[in-house]
């Protein structure tokens, strides 16, 4: 008997351990979810919920084709820059601390030193960040055009104009993030057996060959990963760009996500049913291109 | 999105456990207590507090003010999340442009009957922020002050080359072509490309005979030849008169007066603390037709309004009522943090005369107030980004420009009468 009521704790256990972060999981995220799925689908009242109207698709018909709505010019000048910053930062994301976890991973003197200092900024919060990026790049009063006109450089419009504001944008999150990828492609290098080097070598490979036939297929798992993730970050950008240029110079950083935001809380004209419409799209563009990218990576490994 | 959403249900919730906190026992012994928010973070909240609690000194035992501060970004957004649900505070402050749209979204309530008890007067009040707080026959804004625009003025660099305060367009040309100074860094008048460019081109849209809404109050009125001039002003003034650097950011305009590198910065009366603690030899004045002929200074204000509740008991509106007219007519303290008092009788006493900076910062009767419209930030907002391409570019055409705005402008009109 007791034995019995034992093994039944036993079994559900886990679930009493999971079940907290079961419960936040769906307030805060399956029930929004769906929840904004439903509002997408009607003309939604803020202020008077009681007044909304059920439109079905009309909302997605604004935004994606009705080129008299000025929602439908929000919905693609955001997504065109959005696409704009994945484009640049993406690349940049995966390479860069590709390269600091090969260096790192040869271990040269005080490596462990470059490491913490790689990793630091990741701990910054993103108001931090672009306030400590706004003096570096302030047009007139920053410390890099100081630095730059002492050399005899003109003013550099970092935030100010473009395309100086995708790479100052670009830059900061390069900075920011570099330590979380860097990690993740350090222990992964750790992971491949030396033996396999030494077969290389005695097979005479040289360095590139070693580099292209070893240990880039042995990071295909980490690749795949820190691509998509990092893809997904990139699409969910809003931070940078709101508190570095506000979504200037003539509102070509202003990134989708912003327009969402702006449009959903806004103190403006709250629109709720076009706001989650476009999260929607959003949601479908983003789905897409991590199976597209997972496919494609896949085979080429 | 997710941060923002997580941001407001904690908020809310931080607002409903204040909600609790007005039934505790001790707070029964007052007859009406009052929830109050405001948007004041910096040292001017201090100020609103101090006032609040004298307020509530001189009605102890009777009326409680309970006072929130909200910052002013997150203020509309807790707003629009509140007031539906009859969760709202029982008295605000909110900016005077937006009281007509959110009298006209039905979340405020009018003050005019309430207004006789206490024998609260319109001649008391700056008349032309005053009628701007009445939307569609009712009044739901009751001013606070008036914060305009103005020019501060290095005394030092203006004594060294021997140039007056200008007060024409004219004259401020004439002023840069002395003042800006590549070699030493020098420059006439930095102009942020940014916020606050806005209200620049506001006061020069009014000073070149613009408007900035049409006749109805629904669409762009900018699109005119003052609407053009005022928009010339700027592109001129730097990269035709040199009178700012160029690609000037928010602030920074700010910074380069506060290091002695600026003649003349134009801001918000708001600053004049800030700028009073760089310890620059400076002054202020008006700068009514600095660019145009009819005098017109942009003004904001802030003003008292009523959230719509669920219920109110006549005890507590006129609990209300005391409080607003008691903080108005109080309000001297209120200048000193970078304010011009609405209220006359504030506004020509000596103490407000005697305040160094303040009291010669605007000609207050050439404030100027966009027509009250529900639609003032779909129909005309338009125009800042447009203000600041101009003044990024020195070749990009005008009329393009007020074009574009307007057609944007006429659009987002659209979105919000449903058409």
């Amino acid at each position: 008997m007791q034995h019995s009521a034992v093994s039944k704790l036993k079994k559900s256990l886990p679930l009493w351990f999971i079940a907290p972060h079961l419960i936040i999981f769906a307030i805060f995220f399956i029930i929004p979810f769906f929840y904004g799925i439903v509002i997408s689908l009607y003309n939604w009242n803020m202020f008077f919920p009681d007044m909304r109207e059920f439109i079905g698709f009309d909302n997605f018909n604004s935004i994606l084709f009705d080129q008299d709505s000025i929602y439908y010019k929000y919905f693609w000048n955001g997504l065109k820059n959005t696409l704009t910053f994945v484009a640049i930062s993406v690349p940049l994301l995966v390479s860069i601390p590709m390269l600091f976890a090969l260096l790192i991973n040869v271990e040269p003197k005080g490596y462990k030193v470059f490491r913490g200092i790689f990793f630091m900024p990741s701990l910054l919060s993103i108001s931090t960040l672009v306030l400590i990026w706004r003096w570096v790049l302030n047009t007139n009063v920053g410390i890099l055009n100081l630095t730059l006109s002492e050399f005899g450089f003109e003013n550099i419009p970092w935030l100010a104009d473009q395309p100086y504001a995708w790479f100052s944008l670009a830059m900061m999150t390069v900075w920011w993030t570099i330590g979380a990828n860097m990690i993740i492609f350090t222990a992964a290098l750790k992971e491949i057996p030396t033996s396999l080097y030494e077969a290389a070598e005695v097979a005479g490979a040289n360095i590139f060959q070693k580099f292209l036939h070893i240990t880039i297929p042995s990071l295909k798992n980490p690749l795949i990963y820190i691509t998509i993730m990092t893809t997904l970050a990139s699409f969910n950008v809003f931070g940078q760009p709101q508190l570095a240029t506000g979504g200037g110079p003539t509102e070509t950083t202003k990134v989708l996500m912003m327009y969402i935001r702006e449009i959903a809380f806004g103190g403006g004209r709250p629109n709720p049913g076009i706001a989650t419409a476009m999260a929607v799209c959003l949601g479908v563009i983003m789905i897409t291109i991590s199976i597209a990218q997972s496919k494609i990576i896949k085979r080429l490994g | 999105m997710k941060k923002g959403l997580m941001l407001m249900l904690v908020t809310m919730f931080i607002f409903s456990l204040v909600g609790c906190g007005n039934d505790t026992p001790e707070e029964e012994d007052y007859l009406v207590t009052i929830t109050y928010w405001n948007i004041f973070t910096g040292p001017d909240g201090e100020e609103m507090v101090a006032m609040v609690n004298d307020f509530n000194e001189l009605h102890d035992g009777v009326i409680k003010v309970n006072t929130q501060t909200v910052p002013a970004n997150d203020f509309y957004e807790i707003l629009n999340t509140v007031v539906p649900q009859g969760e709202g505070p029982d008295v605000a402050i909110m900016h005077l442009d937006l009281v007509p749209k959110y009298a006209d979204l039905g979340m405020l309530m009018p003050f005019d009957d309430l207004m006789d008890d206490v024998e609260m007067n319109s001649e008391d009040y700056i008349p032309a922020v005053w009628d701007a707080g009445v939307f569609d026959g009712s009044r739901y804004g009751i001013p606070l002050d008036v914060h305009p625009i103005g020019l501060y003025y290095n005394q030092d660099i203006l004594d060294e080359y021997g140039v007056e305060v200008p007060t024409t367009y004219e004259e401020l040309i004439a002023a840069c072509e002395i003042l800006t100074d590549d070699s030493i860094d020098q420059w006439c008048m930095p102009l942020s490309t940014v916020w606050p460019s806005g209200h620049l081109y506001t006061s020069a849209l009014f000073q070149n005979g613009g408007e900035g809404l049409d006749s109805n109050g629904e669409y762009p009125g900018f699109n005119t030849s003052g609407g053009y001039d005022a928009l010339k002003v700027f592109q001129d003034l730097i990269y035709t008169h040199n009178a700012s650097p160029k690609n000037v950011g928010v602030d920074e305009d700010l910074a380069l007066f506060r290091q002695g590198k600026a003649a003349f910065h134009i801001n918000g009366i708001w600053m004049v603390n800030a700028i009073i603690d760089s310890e620059i030899n400076f002054g202020t004045a008006p700068i009514d037709t600095l660019f145009g002929d009819i005098p017109a200074v942009w003004a904001g204000s802030h003003n008292f309004v009523m959230p719509r509740p669920a219920k109110v008991s006549e005890e507590k509106q006129s609990a209300i009522m005391e409080f607003v007219k008691y903080i108005t007519e109080n309000s001297i303290r209120w200048a000193g943090a970078g304010q011009i008092p609405a209220n006359i009788q504030v506004l020509e006493s000596d103490e407000f005369k005697a305040l160094e900076y303040i009291s010669t910062f605007a000609n207050v009767s050439s404030l100027a107030f966009v027509k009250p419209s529900p639609y003032f930030e779909d129909a005309y907002t338009t125009i800042y980004s447009r203000v600041t391409e101009a003044m990024t570019s020195g070749t990009v055409n005008i009329q393009t420009l007020l074009d574009e705005a307007e057609q944007e402008g006429i659009q987002r009109a659209d979105a919000a009468l449903g058409r």
